[in-house]
């Protein structure tokens, strides 16, 4: 197995994570300009391939992985052949039982070995809650460069820089590895990885037009100091957002608690609305946790999305930027929030949304005179 | 049991007025050469995050006799005020790695390898800091700590239970769309914290006066710092957005306009 790009998946039970696919994207791009090979790690749960009496203390190679249909709780052989075809590129599943839930301790042994064997200079990993919580011990394990939440990249003369944002999406960053292999977490929506071309490029750059290759490596258990205990739901039952044509969502920048009633105002005044909120407003329990939206709380895409007081942080974008209409209420014209919105309003919303009511209010009483 | 909360004085962008567009083309010749300009001291703060780490290490001292929480942080002198807030809320003791660069110069790892080298030898059983900063939105300090130091590391804790001081620790982290992964963890651990796992405390007065007499420990940390394995090359303002279009007028036209967008799009109703 060789590769100058590897890139770690997530799967879920319909396949490849939306996340995975978009990295697949990203990665196909620097695969055209670093002129290098894509191989997919795909660490898992396989049980019709995992061997579960290897011992040995590094991964082991399996010639010929049985083809029967996967147990339940586990990816099957086929499954793993339908990531290959949907990926474009080579595959090498990592199969282990305690890979059947996550921990970071576990990714992070079974793929450090494979990535050290195989020696990439770029190691792509979704952006995700588990993508950041193994990546930086896994460049630790690999003496590797560490760049996070990269939204895209430049090639000058023979140099990679990789770009990220911080103070909440308002200024960019350009970081230059200088060690390899660089692990990179690549942002959902990170330039280049528009969903119109899915994995194209990856296709012509890692596939190069021929069926894409699959292997296989049993990851023996080791005791660890993580263990997995189970899952639960998110703590309440989400409020339900898919009527709502119009979405108002409160953010920090509201101010107080008292001012969540303007923001209620303001819905009131849409016939299909519901009431938002960034992470910023829950946690002080100034709105109920099931009405976050964002990365640790709900997607959505309404017709309308009417972001109040939201600076535009990522975590939050990426819960409500595929709105059809975004309209953003700020009082600094250079909160992130701007950068996605399709109309700006830069105002103070304890004065902007009573302007707006008295307005609506004076409609009403103009229609009812008539 | 010994419990150690590291802690970030952060920039707060809404305390400060950033503007210009200051680019760094070579730190060889300048590592020193402030990225961002230098906005005044009180435009910094505790990170949020690490506000609710330190309130977590001081409920586990709460239900457990023999615990002792120590603060850490590093950067310059300024750092001292984030380190007397710790105090403030009730921290044993603050220690600071005292370091002169400019905000956003150092990279995680950087930053990492210093807390790792300083922490070396002592002993700590329970590592506590915020799921990020939320100036650089890295969250990547507390793992890289973690895997320098070979200790077990949980990300976005967003609820935690000791049953004895030796461990394990149970922790729930928080995954994408909200839900939770439960993990028992031997210690010693690093964990950070997620925002809205507690309500942080507001300092009592009697605690505040206290600290005010209690010592900051500060250290050197430049000979701890590691060889870099990247590079922070340019720093510049995000471009402004070319959708976007910005409403223009008085308070009451700003108003009319957006309820004709929302009218003009049918989400007014007929």
């Amino acid at each position: 197995m060789k590769a100058g790009i590897v890139v770690i998946a997530e799967i879920s039970v319909a396949g490849l994570t939306p996340a995975s696919r978009e990295v697949i994207s990203f990665a196909g791009l620097l695969a055209e300009s670093a002129g290098e090979s894509i191989l997919l790690m795909v660490p898992g749960y396989f049980p019709d391939i995992h061997k579960p009496s290897c011992h040995s203390a590094s991964a082991s190679k399996q010639e010929n992985p049985p083809g029967s249909k996967g147990e339940l709780g586990g990816f099957s052989y086929k499954e793993a052949e339908e990531i290959a075809m949907a990926a474009g590129c080579d595959v090498a599943v990592l199969a282990g039982d305690h890979l059947s839930a996550y921990s970071a301790e576990a990714w992070m042994d079974a793929l450090s070995p494979v990535c050290r064997e195989i020696n990439p200079r770029f190691i792509c990993i979704p952006h995700t809650s588990r993508g950041w919580d193994y990546g930086p011990g896994l460049a630790i394990r690999l003496e590797a460069s560490l760049i996070g939440a990269v939204e895209g990249f430049r090639l000058d003369t023979g140099n990679f820089f990789f770009k990220r944002s911080f103070l909440k999406g308002q200024w960019q960053m350009e970081v230059l590895p200088e060690t390899w292999p660089v692990i990179l977490t690549i942002l959902p929506e990170a330039k280049g990885t528009e969903a119109a071309a899915p994995l194209a490029a990856a296709r012509s750059a890692g596939g190069r037009g021929r069926q894409p290759r699959i292997s296989f490596l049993s990851v023996p258990a080791k005791d660890l100091r993580t263990k997995t205990l189970g899952r639960l739901p998110a703590p309440e039952t989400a409020y339900d957002f898919s009527e709502a044509e119009v979405i108002v969502a409160a953010g920090k920048g509201i101010g107080t608690a008292d001012n969540i009633d303007l923001i209620k105002r303001l819905a009131g005044v849409f016939p299909k609305s519901a009431v938002g909120c960034s992470r910023a407003i829950c946690d002080p329990g100034w709105m109920e946790h099931r009405r976050q939206i964002g990365m640790t709380g709900r997607t959505v895409a309404p017709p309308l999305y009417i972001a109040c007081g939201i600076s535009g942080a990522m975590p939050h974008l990426a819960g409500m930027r595929n709105s059809r209409f975004i309209i953003a209420v700020n009082r600094d014209k250079n909160a992130a929030i701007f950068q996605v919105a399709h109309l700006g309003v830069v105002e103070d919303l304890s004065t902007f949304i009573p302007a707006v009511l008295e307005l609506m209010e004076n409609k009403k009483q103009e229609s009812s005179d008539d | 049991m010994k419990i150690l909360v590291c802690i970030k004085q952060i920039l707060a962008p809404e305390l400060a007025e950033l503007s210009g567009r200051p680019e760094i083309k070579d730190r060889d010749k300048d590592p020193f050469l402030p990225m961002i300009p230098s906005p005044d001291d009180n435009c910094y703060r505790l990170n949020p995050f690490d506000e609710y780490a330190v309130e977590e290490a001081l409920r586990i001292r709460d239900s457990f006799t023999d615990v002792t929480v120590d603060a850490l942080s590093l950067g310059p002198m300024r750092c001292r005020r984030v380190l007397l807030r710790a105090l403030e809320m009730g921290v044993n003791n603050a220690t600071l790695l005292r370091l002169d660069r400019p905000p956003f110069s150092l990279t995680p790892f950087e930053t990492a390898s210093i807390l790792a080298a300083y922490l070396r030898d002592k002993i700590y059983d329970l590592i506590l800091t915020g799921v990020m900063a939320e100036d650089g939105m890295n969250g990547q300090t507390g793992q890289l700590v973690a895997a320098l130091l070979d200790m077990p590391c949980a990300t976005a804790v967003i609820s935690e239970r000791l049953l004895s001081p030796h461990g394990p620790i149970y922790v729930e982290r928080e995954e994408d769309g909200g839900e939770r992964a439960t993990y028992e963890i031997c210690l010693p651990a690093v964990l950070t914290i997620q925002s809205g796992i507690n309500r942080p405390r507001y300092p009592a007065l009697s605690h505040v006066l206290r600290a005010r007499t209690q010592e900051i420990v500060t250290l050197e940390a430049a000979p701890l710092l590691p060889t870099p394995r990247e590079r922070i090359v340019n720093v510049s303002r995000t471009e402004s957005s070319t959708t976007c279009t910005f409403i223009a007028g008085s308070l009451a036209e700003k108003a009319g306009q957006f309820l004709d967008f929302c009218r003009q799009k049918g989400f007014l109703g007929p």
